[in-house]
């Protein structure tokens, strides 16, 4: 009985000095790390509104959790609209299909009559050197110019990487997705 | 003192290197090597983690019983982890994201709680360092070797901090034979490596 109380206290000695260790790491990072997702994120946000100067992005988390309720598009993670000054150039869908190595975190940029204006990959797990060519601007470029009515299936209306059909066929659910979404909310 | 300190050291980079010899930690090895630039910060992620909780588990070897060791060599080893993931995704995002879940995973890497149970947990402060080190830099050293080569061979260039060091595919035409990079060529390059070094010592036992 008392070697369980001794033992006992040592481990959660142990335990409180090591999770003090780690509160104060991560206060010291917390920061810098939301900065840095921040920094990837808009990055891409400006990715795919090509030629607005200046954008200026405002989420719009109430329709983002409006798809995410109502279970159409499971995948969505974030909604923002696009603006150029005060006038609204298109809205932005953040979508999250599952890749061949997990999640490929991508951005669709759409104008606002819903034709997609650009695609960028925040971040992914792909298979260097085959699936990463997925989040190329070569692979993504054939997205452009898809309206909610138009097909994106792979390998016939988008040619597919050789080698990386599972993250091909991922970004083009995203597409899909991210275009189905705008029609959901469309107006709003 | 220092002669024994450089022998625990030199231990971990050819006699008992982690990976070739005492062949643990593959797993995570043989995923991360597809590209020099993640082998080396996946060795030095874990070379960090190696070192820091042998030397805190050397530290507390006195007052840890050992009914409780492996709870309190899992609580240090994560704290370390954790350290080392928070570190990293604050500052080189862009390895964390391609590392993935390699690094939240060094907890469960076996060389770590190997060397605590086998080494740290019995041995002084100092000697305990020694081989954390030499073992990091034995498993930083041959995931660089895997990396560099199988960047190059697997994808024909060699890009670092998203600088192209060299593009065979462009100079020379290579075409890489992209199985380098998939999972068999992890196993393929391993073996090599391993059949080479088995070949030198025992030529230079034999001698």
């Amino acid at each position: 009985m008392k070697d369980i109380v001794k033992l006992g206290i040592t481990l959660a000695l142990i335990c409180a000095i090591a999770a003090g260790g780690l509160a104060l790491t991560y206060a010291a990072t917390k920061d810098e790390i939301a900065r840095q997702l921040q920094e990837q994120q808009l990055k891409a946000y400006r990715i795919v509104f090509p030629g607005v100067k200046n954008p200026i992005f405002k989420h719009r988390e109430d329709l983002a959790k409006a798809l995410k309720k109502e279970e159409k598009t499971e995948a969505i993670t974030h909604v923002f609209d696009a603006y150029s000054g005060e006038s609204k150039v298109g809205r932005g869908i953040q979508v999250a299909p599952r890749g061949y190595g997990g999640f490929i975190n991508m951005v669709v940029g759409l104008d606002v009559e819903g034709k997609t204006l650009g695609v960028a990959v925040v971040s992914h797990n792909e298979t260097p050197g085959l699936g990463s060519a997925a989040a190329e601007p070569k692979f993504l470029e054939q997205f452009k110019d898809k309206d909610p009515s138009s097909t994106v299936e792979i390998n016939k209306d988008i040619d597919a990487i050789s080698g990386a059909t599972k993250s091909s066929k991922a970004v083009a659910k995203g597409v899909k997705e991210a275009l189905e979404a705008f029609k959901e909310t469309e107006g709003k | 003192m220092l002669a024994t300190l450089w022998r625990d050291f030199k231990n971990g980079i050819i006699p008992e290197n982690p990976l070739l010899r005492l062949m643990i930690g593959l797993c995570s090895a043989l995923a991360v090597s597809t590209r020099a630039e993640s082998a080396l910060f996946m060795g030095i992620a874990a070379t960090f983690v190696l070192f820091f909780s042998n030397i805190i588990i050397s530290a507390i070897r006195k007052v840890t019983a050992d009914q409780i060791r492996i709870p309190i060599f899992i609580v240090v080893i994560a704290s370390f982890v954790t350290i080392v993931d928070l570190t990293m995704r604050a500052y080189f995002p862009v390895i964390y994201d391609r590392l993935g879940v390699w690094v939240p995973l060094i907890v469960v890497n076996c060389i770590i709680l190997g060397r605590a149970e086998a080494f740290a947990y019995r041995h002084g402060i100092l000697r305990s360092a020694a081989d954390g080190m030499g073992m990091g830099v034995g498993y930083t050293g041959l995931l660089l070797i895997m990396g560099i080569f199988r960047e190059t061979v697997g994808s024909g260039k060699m890009v670092f901090f998203d600088k192209t060091l060299f593009d065979l595919t462009r100079s020379i035409g290579f075409s890489p034979p992209r199985i380098v990079i998939l999972f068999p060529g992890a196993f393929l390059t391993f073996g090599f490596i391993m059949a080479l070094l088995n070949k030198w010592e025992s030529r230079r036992r034999s001698k």
